[in-house]
C-alpha cells in the first residue's frame, strides 16, 4: 500500500537530544565491544547469559542491537554465510565513538555517584 | 543441513509469515543456529519446544514487516481519529444522542443482570476447599423424596470408618428469634447454628480474634460474627466474655472462643452466632444422637485431595449396611452434593437456607444478552442509514491516500467512542437504578464503580467494537469515483440487513412482552386462586414450644376471645406456607409391609383449625374438643381418601406413630376436607391427614376482623408476654407466608416485566432514528408527491409501511418462540394457566401501536412540510 511520507525516522525520536541507555542495553553494548569480531546475536546471548548468569532471551538481544544502532551507538554488517546456521549469513555488531561517549558518560556518571557516597551510609 | 529440515513447519512459515525480508536472514539464522545447538544439547523434541517459544518471543516491532509499522503507530493519527470522531458525534447530534440513550441503557440493564447472574453463580465459591467440600444428603426410596437432611452418627461414623474423610462436620438449622441477655434487655438474635467442633476445619470462615483450631473446644464455646461483637461487646476484649442464651426457654451461659469475620452473604450457611453441637444434644436431651433413620440435620463432609465423588458414593452403601442394618439402603438412598451445587441446582426437602434457581439465572442472563443485543442493533440500524451521508467524506480521505483500513478504524474510533460515552451515562442509570433492582432481587449488591473501571471498559470497547464493524466493514467499501461523482445512492446499501436487525430486534420485544403478559397471568392465577382456605386476616405466632402452648393456649384463648375483634383461636402444627410433620399411616385394610407405606403430610391442630381457616368439610365431622376419642380421631384431604382407595372413608381405622420412638396409635377417620394448598402451586396437592393433639402444636393462629388490625396484634403480643415473658413475639401472617412461596415467581415477572418495556424502549429509539432519517431522504419524493397532489395522510402510510413489514413478520417469528418458551415455564406448575392465544394479535397491536406512535411523528412532520422548500433546493 502507498506511505505517505510525512513520517519521521524512529531513531530520531530521543529525549531532550540525548539518548539514554537502558540497564540491559547497556549490557549488550559492553559484550559487543568485549566479543570485538565476533559481536553478533547468539554470542551475544552467551556471552550475557555465561557472565551474568541471568537466562537471556534472544529476542531481547535482538531488541536491544537494533534499538542501540537506530540511536547510533553501533553499527553493523553482515558476515560469511555459515552451515549451522543453514548457509545463512549473520550480523556482525560494532561499537561507534556515539557508543563508546555513551557507554563512558554512563560509567563516569555511575563512579561519580558511587564516589559521593558517604562511608556512613555504609554502615549496616 | 539435516537439522534444518527439523525444523517445524508451522512456527517456521509463522516467523516467515510476519519477519520483513531485509531481517529474515540474519534473525532467523540465529534461531537455527540455536536450534542446531539445541538438538545436539537437548533432543529434538525440546529443541522444537524452545524454537517454538523463540519464535513467539522475536514477534516484535524490530521483527515486523515495515509495510505500515510506523505509519501504524504514529500517535498523530491517533489524535486525528479522536478529533474527527468526536467531531462527527457533535455534528450530528441527534443521531448520537439516540444512540447513546439507546446503547446506555441497554449496558445498564446488561451490567445489572449480569451482576445478578455473578452473585447467584459466586455461591460458596469463597471456601478454600470447595471442590472437596460435600453434604450429604438421602433420598426416600418409597416416595422418591430427595432431603437435604441427614440423621446425626453418619458423619462422625463416617470419619471413623473411611480413610478418604479428612473431616466432618454437622450443622442444626438455624434457630430464629433466641433471646440473649445483654445487661438489663433481653435481644432477640437470629441464625445460630450449632456446629460440630470441626466446623472450621471443614468451612473457610475468617476467625479475626482467637484461636481458629481451638475455637468451640468447650461444650459452652461459642464464636460470633463482627457484628455480633461489635454489638454486645464494643470497646472490650471480646475473647473469653459470656453471653447468656435461652435457646428452649432457660437462658445457658457461653464463652466466646473467638471471633469470625462476618460470614459472605453468598453462602447458605450464614450464622451470627455458632454453638457446640454438644450443647444441642444437652439442651434437647431427646434429640437422639444415635438414630440412623432419623434424618434431622446437616452433614457436611471433606474428602481427602484426589478422591472422586462416585467412588465415595459406592463406598458408602456397605458403610451404611454394616451400622444400620440390611435394610437401610432400601429405603434410604445417602448420596453426596457438591457444596457448590447447593445455591442453584438443589431443591431439596429441608433446605438449611432458600436457594436460587438455575433456570432463573439463565433467563436473567439470555435477557441481558437480548437486550444488549437490541441496544448494538440498534446503533448497526442508525450508522448504515447514516452511510450515505458520509460518502462524500470517505471519497475525499481515499483520493487523499487514506486506506480501507484508515476508515475502518476512523469509524471504529466513533463507534468506541459512543460506546465508552454510553457507558458514563449507563453507569449514572445503574447508580439509580441499583436500590429497585437490589430490592426486586433481593440482594444486597453494591456497586463501586471506580473499582469496576476496568469492567466497564471493556463493556464499552466490546460493545463499540460489536456494533461498530458492520459499518465501518460496508462505509469503508465505497468507491471513491462513484461517490464523489455524485451518483451514489446508498439508502439500498445495507438495506436488506436493516431489515432484518429491525425484525430481530421487534422479535425480541415481542417474546419478551409475551412472556411478560404469560408470567402476569400465571401470577394473578396464583393469587386469585381458589386455594381451598382463606388465610386473610390470620396471625401465627410461634416461638413457644408445643408443650409450653398446649398448656396456656385454654387460657390464651378464654382472654382473646373477650375482645370482638377476635373471631376464632387455634392452635396448629403447620399451616399453608409452613410444613407439618411427616407420618406414616397404615389403614385397617392394609396388606403389606410398614415399610412401604408412604410418609404423609400431617398437621397436629385443635378443633378451631377448620373454622379459622376456612376449610370445607365434605364428610363427616370436625374435631370435638368435648370427646376425649377424637384425639386419636383422623380427618383427611381427598387426596388422601384416594391414595388409600377408601370408598366409605368416614369409621376406616388407621394406626399412626409406626416406627416412632411412641406406641403406635389407632383411631378412626371422623371427617374427609376438600383439597387445600398447603405448599406452592407449583406442587400437586399432596395426601395428608389432620390430627388433634395440643401437645404437638406450636404455631398460634388468631383469625380477627380485618379492621382491628393494629388492635388485634397488640392484644396478642401482650397476652403472649404475659404467659411466656422470656419468649420471643415472632409473627406472621398467613397470607404473607403463603405468597412468600411463590417470591421467585413474583421476582422473575418484575425482572421480565422491566426488561421488555426497556427492550420495546431502546427499539423505538433505533426506530425513531431510522424513521428520521428516511423521512430526511425521501423529502425530494415527497415534495414531488405532494405537488402532483398526494394527501397527506397517502404519505404518511408510504412512510409507515416500511416499518409495517418488518413487524408483521417479527411477530410471525416471535410467537411461537414465545409459546414454547412459556410452555416450557408454565410445565413447572402443577396448577397453571392455559395458554392466553389472544396475546398474539395482542402483542402485535401494541407493538405495532407503539412503533406507529414513534414513526408517525416524523412522517407527520415530514408529509406536513411545504414541497417548495424541499425541491428548492436543485
Amino acid at each position: 500500500m502507498h506511505r505517505p511520507p510525512y513520517f519521521t525516522d524512529k531513531s530520531k525520536f530521543n529525549y531532550m537530544g540525548r539518548s539514554y541507555l537502558g540497564e540491559f542495553e547497556e549490557l549488550v553494548l559492553l559484550t559487543v565491544g568485549v566479543l570485538y569480531k565476533d559481536a553478533y546475536a547468539v554470542a551475544i546471548m552467551k556471552e550475557i547469559s555465561g557472565q551474568s548468569g541471568r537466562s537471556v532471551n534472544i529476542s531481547a538481544v535482538h531488541k536491544s542491537l537494533y534499538r542501540l544502532e537506530e540511536k547510533g551507538m553501533l553499527k553493523s554488517q553482515l558476515g560469511e554465510p555459515e552451515p549451522k546456521r543453514g548457509g545463512k549469513r549473520k550480523r556482525i555488531f560494532s561499537i561507534t565513538p556515539t557508543g563508546k561517549k555513551a557507554m563512558d558518560e554512563s560509567m563516569e556518571l555511575r563512579m561519580k555517584l558511587r564516589e559521593q557516597i558517604p562511608e556512613l551510609a555504609f554502615k549496616f | 543441513m539435516s537439522s534444518t529440515s527439523n525444523i517445524p513447519r508451522l512456527p517456521r512459515n509463522f516467523f516467515k509469515w510476519y519477519c520483513k525480508d531485509a531481517r529474515y536472514e540474519e534473525l532467523h539464522g540465529d534461531l537455527e543456529e540455536l536450534f542446531e545447538e539445541r538438538v545436539g544439547r537437548m533432543g529434538i523434541f525440546k529443541a522444537r519446544l524452545f524454537y517454538f517459544w523463540d519464535v513467539i518471543r522475536c514477534c516484535q516491532p524490530y521483527a515486523w514487516k515495515t509495510t505500515d509499522n510506523t505509519y501504524f503507530l504514529s500517535s498523530a493519527k491517533y489524535g486525528s481519529y479522536f478529533k474527527i470522531a468526536w467531531r462527527n458525534v457533535l455534528r450530528h447530534r441527534n443521531f448520537s444522542l439516540t444512540n447513546i440513550a439507546g446503547l446506555s441503557i441497554a449496558i445498564a440493564t446488561f451490567y445489572l443482570l449480569l451482576a445478578y447472574v455473578h452473585d447467584e453463580f459466586s455461591y460458596e465459591s469463597f471456601h478454600q476447599n470447595k471442590d472437596r467440600i460435600y453434604r450429604v444428603t438421602s433420598g426416600i426410596r418409597s416416595s422418591g423424596l430427595q432431603t437435604a437432611m441427614s440423621a446425626q452418627p453418619w458423619g462422625p461414623q463416617m470419619k471413623a470408618d473411611l480413610s478418604d474423610v479428612q473431616a466432618y462436620t454437622r450443622t442444626s438449622f438455624y434457630f430464629d428469634n433466641v433471646p440473649i441477655k445483654h445487661g438489663e434487655d433481653i435481644i432477640y438474635e437470629e441464625k445460630l447454628l450449632f456446629v460440630d467442633s470441626t466446623f472450621l476445619d471443614v468451612f473457610t470462615y475468617h476467625i479475626i480474634l482467637g484461636d481458629r483450631n481451638r475455637a468451640l473446644s468447650g461444650p459452652n464455646d461459642i464464636v460470633i460474627s463482627r457484628d455480633m461483637a461489635l454489638k454486645y461487646f464494643a470497646g472490650e476484649n471480646v475473647l473469653g466474655q459470656t453471653l447468656e442464651i435461652s435457646i428452649n426457654g432457660e437462658f445457658r451461659t457461653y464463652r466466646v472462643s473467638a471471633v469470625a469475620e462476618n460470614p459472605p452473604k453468598n453462602s447458605h450457611i450464614t450464622f451470627h452466632i455458632l454453638l457446640n453441637k454438644e450443647a444441642q444434644f444437652d439442651i434437647f436431651p431427646q434429640f437422639s444422637k444415635t438414630d440412623w433413620r432419623l434424618h434431622n440435620g446437616f452433614t457436611y463432609l471433606l474428602l481427602r485431595p484426589g478422591i472422586k465423588k462416585a467412588l465415595f458414593e459406592k463406598l458408602m452403601g456397605p458403610f451404611f449396611v454394616k451400622h444400620a442394618g440390611e435394610g437401610f439402603m432400601e429405603r434410604y438412598a445417602p448420596n453426596l452434593q457438591a457444596i457448590e451445587e447447593i445455591h442453584l441446582h438443589s431443591d431439596m426437602f429441608g433446605e438449611l437456607a432458600p436457594n436460587g434457581n438455575i433456570t432463573y439465572v439463565h433467563i436473567a442472563r439470555a435477557i441481558a444478552m437480548f437486550i444488549l443485543l437490541i441496544g448494538c442493533v440498534n446503533y448497526i440500524n442508525l450508522n448504515t442509514a447514516l452511510s450515505a451521508k458520509r460518502a462524500k467524506e470517505v471519497g475525499s480521505r481515499k483520493v487523499f491516500g487514506a486506506i480501507r483500513r484508515d476508515i475502518m478504524i476512523q469509524f471504529l474510533v466513533e463507534s468506541v467512542l459512543i460506546a465508552c460515552l454510553s457507558v458514563v451515562f449507563s453507569l449514572a442509570i445503574i447508580e439509580l437504578a441499583l436500590p429497585y433492582f437490589n430490592d426486586i432481587t433481593d440482594k444486597n449488591m453494591g456497586f463501586d464503580w471506580f473499582s469496576r473501571f476496568d469492567e466497564m471498559l471493556l463493556i464499552g470497547f466490546s460493545v463499540g467494537l460489536a456494533s461498530g464493524i458492520y459499518p465501518a466493514f460496508l462505509i469503508s467499501n465505497f468507491k471513491p469515483i462513484e461517490v464523489l461523482k455524485g451518483r451514489f445512492q446508498s439508502s439500498t446499501k445495507g438495506l436488506a440487513l436493516r431489515r432484518g436487525l429491525i425484525v430481530a430486534q421487534f422479535t425480541l420485544s415481542i417474546v419478551l412482552f409475551i412472556g411478560a403478559a404469560m408470567i402476569y397471568y400465571q401470577i394473578e392465577y396464583i393469587k386469585d386462586k381458589d386455594l381451598g382456605f382463606n388465610g386473610s386476616s390470620i396471625l401465627a405466632v410461634n416461638g413457644a414450644s408445643n408443650q409450653q402452648l398446649g398448656q396456656h393456649i385454654p387460657q390464651i384463648r378464654a382472654s382473646l376471645m373477650l375482645y370482638p375483634g377476635i373471631e376464632t383461636v387455634s392452635i396448629s402444627s403447620g399451616y399453608p406456607g409452613q410444613s407439618g410433620m411427616a407420618r406414616r399411616y397404615k389403614p385397617g385394610n392394609y396388606v403389606g409391609s410398614d415399610e412401604e407405606l408412604p410418609s404423609l403430610q400431617t398437621f397436629y391442630v385443635d378443633h378451631e383449625f377448620l373454622n379459622a381457616l376456612s376449610i370445607e368439610l365434605l364428610e363427616g365431622r370436625n374435631f370435638d374438643a368435648g370427646r376425649p376419642t377424637d384425639s386419636s380421631a383422623y380427618i383427611l384431604n381427598e387426596a388422601a381418601v384416594q391414595l388409600f382407595a377408601l370408598d366409605a372413608p368416614l369409621g376406616t381405622s388407621m394406626e399412626t406413630n409406626l416406627g416412632l420412638s411412641t406406641e403406635p396409635q389407632k383411631g378412626l377417620v371422623i371427617g374427609v376436607v376438600r383439597d387445600f394448598h398447603f405448599e406452592s402451586l407449583h406442587n400437586r396437592i399432596e395426601p395428608m391427614v389432620i390430627c388433634m393433639s395440643r401437645q404437638q402444636s406450636g404455631n398460634l393462629l388468631v383469625k380477627y376482623n380485618a379492621q382491628n388490625q393494629t388492635e388485634v396484634v397488640g392484644l396478642v403480643e401482650n397476652e403472649w408476654r404475659k404467659h411466656f415473658p422470656q419468649l420471643a413475639f415472632n409473627q406472621a401472617y398467613l397470607d404473607d407466608v403463603f405468597a412468600k412461596l411463590h417470591e421467585s415467581d413474583f421476582k422473575l415477572h418484575k425482572i421480565v416485566t422491566a426488561s421488555s418495556i426497556l427492550a420495546i424502549i431502546i427499539a423505538c429509539l433505533g426506530l425513531l432514528g431510522l424513521a428520521t432519517f428516511y423521512a430526511q431522504q425521501k423529502i425530494k419524493e415527497i415534495g414531488i408527491r405532494k405537488v402532483l397532489g398526494a394527501s397527506q395522510f397517502s404519505i404518511m402510510l408510504l412512510l409507515n409501511r416500511e416499518f409495517g413489514i418488518p413487524l408483521m413478520l417479527s411477530l410471525m417469528i416471535g410467537a411461537p418462540v414465545s409459546y414454547w418458551l412459556i410452555e416450557l415455564w408454565l410445565t413447572d406448575f402443577a396448577y397453571r394457566v392455559g395458554f392466553n392465544y389472544w396475546l398474539f394479535p395482542m402483542s402485535g397491536v401494541v407493538v405495532a401501536f407503539i412503533a406507529a406512535l414513534t414513526v408517525s411523528y416524523n412522517s407527520f412532520k415530514a408529509s406536513g412540510t411545504n414541497p417548495v422548500g424541499a425541491l428548492r433546493q436543485e
